[in-house]
């Protein structure tokens, strides 16, 4: 697991919060899917948000993992090679 | 917002005395073949229009792959209106329109006498121009080096009015109807319509798209690209290729086709348009199924009579499983044979529908069953006879020719033979 | 035939197409009221344009003053919202629901939405266009705001927010796309597949349009003033409206300029429509051009005045005033009618044309009979 640098938590957060349209306070481990009614195609919005912010390229095969904050950070941090 | 107390609307009823719509003309321009003859002979032969991208620069992509129409001559088809006055969409619609009313039989003094229709399907129109124009003001940092040519072409009803410009016909209602990857189907329903009530004699209805820029990016973000080829309803299914073409069919009222002696290659029985009012891109089952059942309604044909299903099936997975679910709600576990053309001609946006039209008129008149290509394993989740790999020889009576948009817009159009 | 002749909807044939409602968000403002009230006053809507649009061709704009989109439809779904879908659910509230925001009109699986346009948000889609080609991969575009820029998203979105599952369509033909839909409406309503439509059309002001429509000019033609809006009607048939018709839709024409003679291909339109709805050009109490700033408006104003009585031209404001409102114009021209109609008693039963000529040779006419009662 990579270390979490707090400004790109941050700024994922921001991202996520953006493309999937949530507009109330959401824990880093809230489940985008089961609790903020997001749907696959929500986050394909965030995967390439993701992929723009940071010019970096996210395989569509790792959305499955993209449940929450924490592990779309994770993905994230893998793509970027943090 | 809740209607729950409103007593229910009465149902909309179909009016008595509708007159009959027969296909007298088809042209195709596709990326297996263009032309009656040579389209017929590639859906027979399982024919794929896949190939390298010409059309726009992919680097980047990752992709190089879509079914371009090869070797288009517009003009050996278009010959009073200037090249210049249309893009590549309407070029396409242009020419499919001439082949259609010449393989009709119709003369450019016999259009002029008439009330006529025009109605093409477009998703995209002329997107490969405005991608150009882009790159033009991009070049140069300046909007005003856009090619006035170009920007001067670049909206959708253009491509329904220059088919009337091009072909003489003044007295005529041109429509360009724009919903996306269902575009061709509900252009022949509007063609149907406008028959059946006794306000045009003729309708030139179907459908044109080019590939461009827009499309690709769109499918490419979306994860809906193929890496090789379209395998509808396949346990591996991977995507779709993007496609192009223009189907253009001629709908004339069985008066007027009688009294001339036309050639009639199949009727137009009826059609069913739904709107899922549920999602902006995903379809819906629920949406689908309605659609197929008001299809079958307005053309007052019994599901059990269906010969085969020309399928939206695009080979992503949530179109092939959606439109399967829906197929065996209202058909139940026997369902009819259900082939994907996407699998031979990629998906050619709003042509697709209109392309599919004329190979379900061919499969009547010849008597066969378009095969579904590229297909290996039958995804246990979309239990269908695609008819794999091989074209069937078949009486062919009945068709059903479905399609599905973005925006939720699903149009399904029957066709069968024309008995007396 | 009287000219005067005060012909109550309930004669008229149950299957004639009847407007009984509208909606418009314009360059006068956001509600019918505004657009009303504008019209009759003859106010102008030309502003000096935002800065944020950057460069444009010239100075002045005839945008939708205020047009907060989050303020008027909600945080939700709108971040990425492009202007014209947002013009069109406004419109859909102001037809649908009242002032609380409550279903003012019963809708079912059988109320159709048919919308016109030009070519949707050339915006959206040159916004995303432009990312393809800027950034660091050519598939690095926002992809939330991909859904957007399908051409058939705006009455697609509509449907969703108001839950119409009838046939939902979009057509395309600039400044005819107006009389297209409601053409379209009127013709699947008679072969039974809505009871009820939202038909209209719309069009949206950015920079690149400007551009676009800049560019593409005919030589000796001015760089256009341009506008934008949505207009909406709702229409149902005469025998079973559940509300008071403002209208009859007696006739409408489209046809093409195919011999480049805009002045004939309008002449001959409005003769037909004309025949077609059974009354005179004598009879015409209100006539109203796109007035689009070309040489086929000019040529759509020449042919109507050589057609219809002087003073049928002058009883609405030009749409000038407007800006040219494109796909939006021939909607807004009916409802400029019927805003001048519902302050003026001696409308009632009296005959209305509106016209239009666009770039690509469509042209259109519809005549309608006004029928608003007036206390």
């Amino acid at each position: 697991m990579t270390t979490v640098v707090p400004e790109r938590l941050t700024r994922i957060r921001e991202i996520i919060a953006e493309n999937i349209d949530v507009h109330i306070e959401f824990a880093d481990s809230t489940l985008f899917i089961d609790e903020l009614g997001a749907d696959s195609l929500k986050l394909i919005d965030v995967l390439s948000a993701l992929e723009m912010e940071y010019s970096i390229v996210i395989d569509m095969d790792e959305l499955p993992k993209m449940v929450n904050v924490e592990t779309t950070y994770q993905v994230t941090a893998a793509a970027a090679g943090w | 917002m809740s209607t729950a107390q409103s007593p229910p609307a009465p149902p909309a009823r179909a009016p008595a005395n509708r007159r009959r719509a027969v296909l007298t003309g088809l042209g195709a321009i596709s990326s297996i073949g263009t032309g009656v003859e040579e389209f017929t002979a590639a859906l027979r032969a399982g024919r794929s229009g896949a190939g390298p991208i010409t059309r726009f620069d992919t680097e980047g992509f990752g992709h190089n792959t879509a079914c371009e129409v090869s070797e288009f001559e517009p003009e050996r088809w278009i010959r009073n209106v200037p090249l210049d006055d249309m893009g590549r969409a309407g070029q396409f619609a242009v020419a499919a329109a001439r082949m259609a009313v010449v393989d009709a039989g119709l003369t450019e003094a016999d259009l002029r006498e008439r009330q006529a229709l025009i109605s093409v399907g477009t998703t995209d129109g002329e997107s490969h121009d405005i991608g150009v124009l882009v790159e033009q003001e991009l070049a140069a940092g300046d909007p005003e080096a856009m090619d006035p040519v170009l920007s001067r072409r670049i909206n959708a009803g253009r491509l329904s009015t220059v088919i009337a410009r091009e072909l003489r016909i003044p007295n005529v209602e041109a429509t360009t109807i724009t919903t996306a990857c269902a575009a061709g189907n509900y252009s022949i329903g509007y063609g149907l319509d406008a028959i059946r009530s006794g306000e045009v004699d003729i309708a030139l209805c179907g459908g044109a798209d080019a590939v461009c820029r827009k499309a690709y990016l769109t499918f490419k973000r979306f994860g809906a690209l193929t890496p090789d080829v379209v395998r509808p309803f396949d346990k591996n299914r991977q995507g779709i290729l993007t496609s192009e073409g223009a189907g253009i069919l001629v709908l004339e009222s069985l008066e007027s086709a009688l009294a001339r002696g036309a050639h009639i290659y199949a009727e137009v029985l009826g059609y069913g348009l739904s709107c899922d009012a549920n999602h902006a891109t995903a379809p819906d089952r629920v949406g689908i199924a309605r659609g197929i059942r008001l299809a079958l309604d307005d053309a007052g044909v019994k599901k059990e009579e269906i010969d085969f299903i020309s399928a939206h099936g695009t080979g992503t997975k949530a179109n092939d499983r959606t439109e399967s679910a829906a197929i065996l709600d209202v058909y139940g576990d026997a369902p009819p044979r259900t082939v994907a053309l996407k699998s031979m001609l990629g998906h050619a946006m709003g042509a697709a529908s209109a392309l599919g039209a004329i190979a379900c008129s061919l499969a009547i008149e010849h008597g066969f069953i378009p095969p579904t290509i590229h297909h290996r394993e039958t995804d246990p989740a979309c239990p269908l006879d695609v008819v794999p790999n091989n074209a069937l020889d078949a009486d062919v009576r009945l068709v059903q020719n479905n399609s599905s948009a973005f925006a939720g817009n699903n149009a399904i159009l029957i066709l069968g033979t024309y008995g007396e | 035939m009287s000219t005067a002749a005060v012909t109550p909807a309930a004669s008229l044939p149950p299957e004639t197409l009847v407007i009984t409602g509208w909606s418009a968000v314009s360059p006068h403002g956001v509600t019918r009221q505004a657009f009303a009230a504008g019209v009759r006053g003859g106010a102008k809507t030309a502003v000096k344009a935002d800065v944020a649009l950057g460069t444009l061709p010239s100075p002045n704009v005839c945008t939708v003053p205020d047009f907060d989109i989050p303020g008027l439809l909600g945080a939700k779904g709108t971040a990425k919202m492009d202007r014209l879908t947002a013009l069109t659910l406004v419109a859909s509230d102001g037809l649908l629901l009242d002032a609380e925001g409550n279903k003012a009109v019963r809708t079912d699986e059988a109320t159709g939405v048919v919308l016109g346009i030009s070519m949707g948000s050339l915006e959206n889609m040159t916004d995303l266009l432009r990312q393809s080609y800027t950034n660091a991969l050519p598939f690095h575009v926002d992809a939330g705001r991909i859904p957007f820029g399908s051409l058939n998203h705006a009455a697609g979105a509509c449907a969703i927010r108001h839950d119409l599952k009838g046939p939902n369509t979009t057509v395309a033909g600039g400044r005819v796309s107006g009389l297209l839909a409601l053409n379209y409406a009127r013709r699947l309503m008679s072969q039974g597949r809505a009871t009820k439509y939202l038909a209209g059309s719309v069009e949206e002001f950015s920079a690149i349009h400007a551009w676009f429509e800049y560019t593409a000019l005919a030589a000796g033609d001015p760089s256009p003033l341009l506008g934008e809006g949505c207009g909406l009607f709702l229409v149902e048939h005469a025998g079973a409206a559940e509300r008071p018709a403002l209208a009859a839709v007696l006739s409408i024409e489209t046809g093409v300029d195919i011999d480049d003679d805009p002045r004939a291909a309008v002449t001959g339109c409005v003769r037909r429509a004309l025949n077609r709805a059974g009354v005179t050009a004598d009879e015409v109490w209100a006539a109203v051009p796109c007035a689009a700033p070309t040489s086929a408006g000019r040529a759509e104003s020449e042919a109507l005045a050589a057609l219809v009585p002087a003073d049928a031209l002058s009883r609405v404001p030009s749409m000038e005033l407007l800006g040219d409102t494109s796909a939006a114009s021939a909607s807004f021209q009916i409802q400029a009618v019927l805003g001048v109609a519902e302050a003026d008693p001696t409308s009632s039963g009296r005959i209305a044309l509106v016209s239009a000529v666009d770039r690509d040779g469509a042209v259109g006419c519809a005549v309608l009979r006004l029928l608003g009662e007036h206390a």
